[in-house]
Order: structure tokens, then C-alpha cells, then sequence
């Protein structure tokens, strides 16, 4: 069994870590406000269009009529008997009857039995549900570790999580990858992933924090981060092998939620190493 | 010692037993999403009524109520949205009860108290040929039990033309006996509900218990002390569930509705009263199935992506920590298992994010197993022997372990209770995920290492 014995000065460079992670925090949240994100059907809301054929043909090669004609991704599904239902994100009668007139080209025995302009899955009530979820779900944080650790630790705890979220969303603003309502899912996983990763590192901290007056917070964060390292590099494998799998060969509906998983986890070892820790270390450094 | 490893022993095998025997065959007790294996696409038609007229807000309060009756019910993933402007598109992933699930979004559950003006008699049931000796008894039967019926039937036109002149009042039927009821102006309404559960009465009939806020405590108080000996009905979309004669005052804003319902029953009507009233009624205008939003070939990429991350997983463990990597795979399976019985338990909708979530919670979930390898090398550094070291690095990754888990379910808890739909069903599979594998960590792994150190240990004394 391989066994790491290093003596690595993380916190010697904690300084430039601090700034690399600022400038990436502050370029996300710029290309976020100037860019946004790509919203997708769920998000959206547009048209529904229901279709009855004398032989309903595979769903397959009706996605690849749409394709040609939406912009974005369809959603398409065999409905009762002999019809197809699809939901495309763009909610124009202009836009619905391209993809009818492309269809009924494509398909002589179809009629259109229903249309309707529909609205988001995901609309405003669920999205603020799901941030008041998150910012209680914060504050809980908050207090379990102030309980069993300090109130520092739980700052620098905390802040690593929005720091790993903001960098995750700035990305797929970036390459503008269409986003579903999983990706909520996706940043939930890595606000989870990144928190557990903390609180890991933090954990060998407490325990020798007994050590401060003796060899000084710099030197402390540091042991622990050593101790500590074989933890985490085998665990952020284990994490990213299927990661990666997914990414590589999931396919394009797992494609968002699998780089956000990517980016988040990437994100997380990085912030719980060296964002939370050299936070931790500035902080008691103003006190002394 | 030995006691507590045999005890940790006993322990996994019949949570491992339970939980196979629970989940086992898989197929049909676990839902499948929307995206996986379809569902039912129900459109639901807002009505405008003269009691309940549409007006703007109306389709987007109607859309939350569903969605909290739905989220109430399991977790069931739904698409729910809204469809011109008076229309609500409920896309149900394919739930095993559908006349249950039709139930629960078509129905306004109108909860309210009244008082009991009048009501009639119950009507017996029709004669029966074969319990008459001959025909012209039967006929004479016949005749006594329509004039009765008759009867009744003026009552209720009479009770009709009453009601007219109170204002505020009705005439419903029971719900099952026939009898009608002639009821004074609403009392009290599930508005004023606070909370509402499904609870047995003195005689073990399943009923609804109601709590009132202390406005609707304050009105039930009022209204039983003015019915005191005289019948208070309940009434739930206009027909009466129940009307017992009030013996005493109540206060406190406790009530209990008894029915004959079943177990089931009592479940939802508590969910629809809880998830409040429709502000609008509605009809279902269409109710038919959908196939799978994701095609075949899109499932099985996702799927064997995922498996095969798994499987580095495994082979990830067993390479770097040889045999306490078998123990930790042995965990991680145990993990799975338990997980899958979770699902079931809670009704949970799996689908393909939702798959590629679990198995990135194994990729976490070895985590607390390297945890306590990583200690028990570090105790072994220092000098101890493996039992011993073994015992003191269980003992201090456990502390790490729970810590980092506890807070983790603590946000999962605060998302399925906050939560709505998919970050509803996210922070069940994560909850489920995380007590699975910290069972996994610190009791399977803790099992199996013992029984092997244990015969280790004997086959060196041979």
C-alpha cells in the first residue's frame, strides 16, 4: 500500500490561491450578468403540439425532422394510442408552424389534434423555492458547525460553497450549455460534495488545534493538510472516475449535469484546500 | 469485544436480509420517472363557477396547490405547468394507484363546518323478489317503498325552497347513506386549518384529525358551544362526510372527521386538506399516457456510463487497498441495496440524473471507508497492532465521518422540506444515500474487517 508521507507548504502560496479564486469568482459573476445562462425547456416554458398519425412513426425520426427546425432541444414523446406529444422552448406561432409544415412534409398521414402555449416547469414559484431551500439550508449549516467546531470554521466553511457554485455557473455561461432542471440537482450534489470535503480537512484542523501556541496557525494548517492529503486525492478519484465516465460517454442528456459534477468537484478540492484553510489562516492572523 | 462484533454481525445480516426481502423483486415497486418510462399526461380544465369565479391569479394558485398535493403524495417528479390560460398540463410518472393520483389533483377538497337544519330520513333499500311469497306482495312492496322515495324526494324540493330563504345555506346529500341535509351557513372552512393527519378514533376506524389556527380554534369554539346536543356537519365539496351531534364546547381547535374511509383514503383526503382547497374547481379534459421523454438509446448510454464508473470505483478500491478494498466494495453493495429499499420506502420517482446521482454517492460514499483506512495506517505508524490500531482508527475517523455526513443531511433534510419536485426528490435520494453509507462505513466494514482479523488471528495460532 502506496503511503504519502509529504511535508507539502500549501499555505505558503495561500495568498496567490485567495486571489486566483477571487478573480475567477468575480469573471463568473461578470459573464453571468452580461451573458446569463441557456435556459432550457424547463425553464422556459413555449409550445406544445399534439399530433395524431394512421401510423405513428419512431420517436427517433421524428427528433430528427424537429432537430432541423428548433433551435434547441425537443421534447418528444409517444402519447396515447397513435400520437405523439412534443414541447419545443420557443413559444411563437411562427415557430410552430415551421415544425407542423416540416412534419406534414415529412409525414403525409399526420394531423395536428392540439396546440397551446404552455408555461415553464420550472417557473419563479420553484426557483425562489429553491433558493430560500438553499440560503436555510446555509444558515443550518452555519450553526451545526459553529455548535461543533467554531463560528470561524463555520465562515470558512460556508464560503468555499458559494464560491464552488458561482464558479460552476459562471462556466456553463461561458460555453453557454443549455441547462435543464437537473442542474439544479447537479449544483446541489457539488454544494454537498464540497461541504463534506471541508468539513473533512477542517475536522483534522480542530483536532490539532490543541498545537496553535506551539507552532502557529500557518504551520497547523499545513500538518492537517498533509495528513489529510492521501484522504483527499483518493476520494476526489473515486468521486471523478464516474464523473468522468458520464461525461465522456453519458450522452447528452446527462451532459450538463455531468460537467457541472466536473467543474463542481474540481472547484471543491480546490476551495476546500486551499480557500477555506487560507481563509482560516488570514482570519487568525488579524486576530495575533 | 467479541460480544459487540458478533452483535454488529447479527445486526448487518438482518439489515441486509430486511432490506432484500423488502426490495426484492425490484422491478414494479420502484417508480420510474417521466424521462425513463413515461407516465400519465392529465390536462386539467379550470371552471368557472359563480362561487369560485377565474380571475388572473387563479391558474397560478391552482398550479401551487397541485403541486404541494403532489409533493405531499411521494415524491413523484412531475412536470406541472401551465397551458393557455385556463389550463394545467400534470405530467405523473407512471404511479402505481392512477385512480388515486386522479383523485388527488381533480378534487377541490372544499372542507367546511355547518349546521344541521334539517335532514331526512335514509331511504330503504328496494325490495327484493325472494323475500316476498308472492308477486302481489312484492308489487305492494314496490308501491310502500316508492311512496317513501316519493316522500323524500318532497322533502328534499322542500328543503330546496327553505334553503332559498337562509341565506347562506345548502342541502347535500350524505355520502353514502342517501339521507339530505338541509345546512345552515358555513361556520368554519379549511382555511383556517393549520395541520391535519390521518389518525384512528376510540373504535379504530381510521379518521382525519384537523388542527385550527387559533382563528378557526376560536370559530370551532363558538360554533360547538351554540350547537351543543344538536348535529354540526362536515362537509367536504358539498356533500356531507359526517355529522355528529356536539356533546360539549371544544376548545383548543382539535377536531377529528370519522368516516368509513380506508387507510388510503384518510392519507390523501389529510394531504388535500393540508395542501388547502383548489381556488378554482376543475375537470379533467384529458387523461391519457405519454412515453418515455428519453428515447432507449439515451437511457442505455447514461446507464452504462454510470455502471461503468461504478465499476472503476470498485476496482479503484480493491487495487489501492487490496483486501479492505473487498470489504469496502462489500459495503458499497450493501450501500446500493439499502438505497434501492429507500427509494421504495419513500415512494421516491428514479430518474436518469437521479441514477447519475446515486452513482456519484458511491463515489462519496467509499469516502468514509478511505476515512478510516487512511486512520487506521496512521495509528499503525505510530506503533499500535492491527487490532488495536483498527479499534482507535475506527474510533477517531468516526467522529469525522458523522460530522461531515451530519452537516451534509442536514442541508438534504432542509431541501426535501423545503423543497418542491425535483430538489424535493434530490434531497430524499441524497438523505436515503447518506445514512446508507455511513451504515455502511462504520457498521458492514467494521463487521467484515473484525470477522477477518478474528480468523486471521486463529489461523495464526494454529
Amino acid at each position: 500500500m502506496a503511503s504519502l508521507n509529504l511535508n507539502i507548504n500549501f499555505m505558503k502560496g495561500r495568498k496567490l490561491a485567495l486571489l486566483i479564486s477571487c478573480v475567477l469568482v468575480i469573471a463568473s459573476l461578470y459573464l453571468l450578468f452580461t451573458k446569463g445562462l441557456n435556459l432550457g425547456i424547463d425553464f422556459t416554458g413555449g409550445n406544445v403540439i399534439q399530433i395524431e398519425f394512421e401510423k405513428r412513426p419512431e420517436i427517433s425520426t421524428v427528433r430528427d425532422v424537429i432537430s432541423k427546425i428548433v433551435a434547441r432541444e425537443a421534447m418528444i414523446q409517444n402519447f396515447g394510442e397513435k400520437g405523439i406529444i412534443i414541447r419545443t422552448n420557443e413559444d411563437t406561432e411562427e415557430s410552430r408552424e415551421k415544425v407542423v409544415a416540416a412534419l406534414n412534409k415529412n409525414f403525409s398521414d399526420m394531423k395536428v389534434t392540439g396546440f397551446e402555449k404552455v408555461g415553464p416547469v420550472v417557473g419563479g414559484e420553484l426557483r425562489r423555492q429553491a433558493f430560500i431551500g438553499v440560503s436555510i439550508a446555509l444558515i443550518a449549516i452555519l450553526i451545526y458547525i459553529t455548535l461543533r467546531f467554531q463560528f470561524r470554521f463555520a465562515v470558512v466553511s460556508v464560503v468555499p460553497l458559494v464560491h464552488d457554485v458561482i464558479i460552476a455557473l459562471g462556466f456553463f455561461s461561458l460555453t453557454q450549455m443549455e441547462i435543464s432542471s437537473s442542474f439544479i440537482a447537479a449544483i446541489l450534489t457539488i454544494v454537498g460534495y464540497s461541504l463534506n470535503n471541508t468539513i473533512i480537512i477542517l475536522d483534522r484542523v480542530r483536532e490539532n488545534w490543541h498545537t496553535l501556541n506551539r507552532d502557529g496557525v500557518e504551520l497547523l494548517v499545513n500538518k492537517s493538510l498533509n495528513q489529510t492529503l492521501t484522504r483527499t486525492i483518493n476520494t476526489t478519484l473515486t468521486t471523478l472516475f464516474p464523473v468522468i465516465a458520464l461525461c465522456v460517454w453519458g450522452g447528452p442528456v446527462l451532459m450538463a449535469f455531468s460537467y457541472a459534477m466536473l467543474i463542481g468537484i474540481i472547484a471543491g478540492t480546490w476551495s476546500s484546500m486551499f480557500v477555506a484553510t487560507g481563509l482560516l489562516v488570514e482570519w487568525q492572523g488579524m486576530k495575533e | 469485544m467479541i460480544r459487540n462484533d458478533r452483535l454488529r454481525l447479527w445486526l448487518v445480516l438482518i439489515v441486509v436480509a430486511a432490506a432484500l426481502a423488502y426490495s426484492w423483486p425490484i422491478v414494479g415497486k420502484l417508480n420510474l420517472g417521466l424521462d425513463l418510462k413515461g407516465g400519465a399526461h392529465i390536462v386539467l380544465q379550470a371552471k368557472d363557477t359563480p362561487e369560485n369565479p377565474l380571475r388572473d391569479d387563479s391558474i397560478d394558485r391552482l398550479l401551487a396547490v397541485l403541486r404541494n398535493r403532489i409533493d405531499q403524495y411521494g415524491v413523484a417528479e412531475p412536470i406541472i405547468q401551465k397551458s393557455g390560460s385556463d389550463r394545467i398540463i400534470v405530467d405523473l410518472p407512471g404511479i402505481q394507484d392512477p385512480a388515486a393520483a386522479l383523485e388527488l389533483i381533480g378534487r377541490t377538497a372544499q372542507m367546511d363546518f355547518r349546521e344541521v337544519i334539517d335532514s331526512s330520513g335514509t331511504p330503504p333499500p328496494p325490495p327484493i323478489r325472494s323475500n316476498y311469497d308472492d308477486d302481489i306482495q312484492f308489487v305492494n312492496a314496490q308501491e310502500r317503498w316508492q311512496n317513501v322515495i316519493n316522500q323524500l324526494s318532497n322533502a328534499s324540493a322542500d328543503y330546496i325552497a327553505r334553503a332559498e330563504k337562509i341565506p347562506g345555506s345548502i342541502v347535500a346529500p350524505a355520502e353514502e347513506s342517501g339521507r339530505f341535509y338541509l345546512l345552515g351557513e358555513v361556520l368554519l372552512s379549511g382555511k383556517d386549518l393549520e395541520n391535519a393527519g390521518v389518525a384512528p378514533d376510540s373504535l379504530g376506524r381510521m379518521g382525519v384529525s384537523l388542527s385550527f389556527n387559533s382563528n378557526g380554534a376560536k370559530l370551532f369554539e363558538e360554533a360547538t358551544a351554540k350547537l351543543v346536543g344538536k348535529q354540526i356537519a362536515i362537509v367536504l365539496d358539498n356533500v356531507v362526510i359526517s355529522a355528529p351531534v356536539v356533546q360539549d364546547r371544544i376548545s383548543g381547535g382539535q377536531a377529528q372527521i370519522t368516516g368509513r374511509f380506508s387507510n388510503d383514503e384518510a392519507a390523501r383526503l389529510a394531504i388535500m386538506l393540508k395542501a388547502g382547497a383548489l381556488p378554482v374547481a376543475v375537470e379533467i379534459a384529458e387523461n391519457r399516457s405519454v412515453g418515455p421523454s428519453l428515447g432507449a438509446d439515451s437511457v442505455r448510454q447514461g446507464l452504462e456510463a454510470g455502471l461503468f464508473g461504478a465499476g472503476m470505483v470498485l476496482i479503484f478500491m480493491l487495487l489501492y487497498y487490496q483486501f479492505r478494498g473487498l470489504a469496502a466494495d462489500l459495503a458499497l453493495i450493501v450501500t446500493i441495496l439499502l438505497i434501492f429499499a429507500g427509494l421504495i420506502a419513500f415512494k421516491a420517482t428514479l430518474t436518469l440524473p437521479g441514477i447519475a446521482g446515486i452513482i456519484l454517492t458511491l463515489g462519496m460514499a467509499v469516502d468514509g471507508n478511505v476515512l478510516i483506512y487512511e486512520r487506521v495506517r496512521e495509528e499503525r505508524n505510530a506503533g499500535k497492532t492491527p487490532a488495536a490500531a483498527l479499534e482507535s482508527g475506527f474510533r477517531k475517523a468516526l467522529v469525522t465521518i458523522l460530522d461531515s455526513n451530519i452537516t451534509t443531511l442536514i442541508a438534504a433534510l432542509v431541501l426535501f422540506y423545503f423543497g418542491s419536485g425535483s430538489v424535493r426528490g434530490f434531497g430524499v435520494t441524497l438523505s436515503i444515500g447518506l445514512v446508507a453509507s455511513v451504515f455502511a462505513n462504520i457498521v458492514v466494514t467494521r463487521a467484515i474487517l473484525q470477522l477477518f482479523i478474528r480468523n486471521k488471528i486463529k489461523g495464526g495460532a494454529k
